[in-house]
């Protein structure tokens, strides 16, 4: 057997999420359930058949022609269904389109009548080609509970329309929240988190790239996320362990990926259009220059917290503030008090690093241990360990 | 050397991820990649018809994790080497094989 052909990087992920989008806009999104069972199939034979046979000469190609197949036998009595099939069945093996449907995918996902949780789940699922298990570990909850949220999302949207692109900033803030959960999640597999950043990034890329959703703030996010991306690789040093930005070692940027940054967010300033985006990719921007201002940072925080008031920004902002002279006690000790914070995972580490620099290492030690005494990932942990030594 | 044969049963679920899916598939890949000279096989349908000699019906009708879903043929000097070869295959996880020597012969022991 021929053994010298390697199935590319991601393959099956990346045609899951393609096969689907092709294949729903031809049945419509009633048929979701049909599609994502002929994707799995074709999975599977692929499976099941390449290691005996050698992988095709088009992978992409004969999954999709498989699913095709698939489809079309189970849907063979829909009278209705199959008036729309000389569209699939034109060719025999066909070439896997790609853009168009998969970003009329993403809009449907991201549908309005959608709660924003359902929204990310079945995003992750259908265009980004994620297992419920993966979902469930990148978004801190169980199988069970995803897979409930993806059939009911799937419910409500069997009435939908597939082609028009609907709410650009849902999908925003969808995919803003795919970022946020690789890049900030206090636990969960490293490497499905990374996944999470990059299909964030891949799919606001699709917009960019596409005139109809190409607006500024769609750049502002895409540079916001290139920004922060390019940083990931330097939050933990070799043994996965959490760094401080100070201790952070730079020459483990990607320095490309930070460059496409600072191009992508320079060009959604060109308009007069200013969203909430720029002003968080601005701060982004001021944390890869080689001496961030922090009084301009603790700026634009003040900005951000008047359009888009959260605790979780304030409690950056003070941080911001720390950095640029000293925190104000008074700021910390209510920030504690917060109720949305209080369930903020980094809440006691980061009030821990503040009292620590305002030179009160009890405050500091007890706020540490607050935070150990949570759940969190094993390199956190060890983080929290460190610090608390500080403190002694 | 002596050519002997591996028959997979069973195989991987359909509750795999397509990141999980593939991973497994590359497993297979590297598994065959690995051994020189490059094994032989091939894949089974799933379906296929029985014939008895009176009636001919369709099957086999064995259990998901009886059905033979390919071979692989690899060369080695006895069958405790070939079991030794195939004991460390990645189908392992998800089913059995089943290691013959394919008779130089004609029907040998």
């Amino acid at each position: 057997m021929d053994n010298s052909r390697v199935v590319v990087e991601r393959l099956f992920r990346r045609s899951a999420g393609r096969i689907t989008a092709t294949l729903v806009r031809v049945l419509g999104p009633a048929h979701l359930d049909v599609v994502e069972d002929a994707v799995q199939e074709a999975l599977l034979r692929a499976l099941n058949r390449w290691p005996f046979t050698g992988v095709p000469e088009n992978p992409a190609g004969w999954l999709f022609t498989v699913a095709r197949n698939h489809v079309l036998a189970a849907v063979r009595h829909d009278e209705v269904v199959r008036a729309r099939l000389p569209v699939l069945a034109s060719d025999d093996v066909a070439e896997l389109p790609d853009g168009d449907d998969e970003l009329a995918l993403v809009f449907l996902c991201c549908h309005p009548r959608l709660a924003v949780a359902s929204q990310v789940a079945l995003t992750l699922k259908t265009v980004g080609g994620l297992g419920v298990g993966e979902i469930a570990a990148a978004l801190l909850t169980t199988p069970a509970a995803v897979a409930q949220r993806i059939v009911r999302a799937k419910r409500v949207l069997r009435g939908e329309s597939f082609s028009d692109l609907g709410d650009l900033d849902a999908v925003l803030a969808v995919l803003y929240l795919l970022f946020n959960a690789g890049y900030d999640a206090p636990s969960g597999d490293r490497v499905v988190r990374g996944e999470l950043c990059a299909e964030a990034i891949r799919l606001c890329g699709l917009l960019v790239a596409d005139p109809r959703t190409d607006r500024p703030r769609v750049r502002a996010l895409l540079g916001l996320m290139l920004l922060h991306g390019g940083r990931l690789g330097a939050r933990v040093d070799d043994n996965g362990d959490l760094l401080l930005l100070a201790d952070q070692d730079r020459a483990r940027w990607d320095r490309r990926m930070v460059a496409e940054g600072v191009r992508v967010f320079s060009s959604a300033c060109a308009g007069d259009e200013h969203s909430p985006f720029h002003t968080e990719a601005a701060i982004a921007l001021c944390h890869v220059v080689p001496e961030t201002d922090w009084g301009l940072v603790v700026r634009l925080y003040d900005e951000l917290l008047a359009v888009k008031p959260s605790p979780v920004v304030a409690l950056n902002r003070a941080v911001a503030a720390a950095m640029a002279g000293g925190a104000d006690p008074d700021e910390l000790r209510r920030l504690r008090q917060d109720p949305v914070l209080r369930d903020y995972h980094r809440l006691p580490a980061a009030l821990g690093a503040l009292w620590l620099r305002a030179g009160e290492p009890d405050i500091a030690a007890e706020l540490y241990s607050e935070a150990l005494s949570r759940e969190c990932s094993a390199p956190t942990r060890r983080f929290l360990l460190r610090q608390l030594e500080r403190c002694r | 050397m002596t050519e002997f044969v591996g028959f997979l049963r069973g195989g991987p679920a359909r509750d795999l991820s397509p990141e999980e899916a593939q991973q497994t598939l590359e497993r297979y890949l590297a598994w065959n990649a690995a051994r020189t000279p490059s094994p032989g096989g091939g894949g089974l349908s799933r379906q296929g018809r029985v014939v008895d000699g009176l009636s001919v019906s369709d099957g086999p009708f064995a259990e998901g994790a009886e059905v033979v879903g390919g071979f692989i043929t690899i060369e080695a000097t006895s069958l405790d080497e070939a079991t030794k070869i195939f004991g460390d295959h990645p189908h392992l996880e998800f089913g059995t094989i089943e290691v013959r020597k394919i008779g130089e012969k004609g029907c040998e022991d």
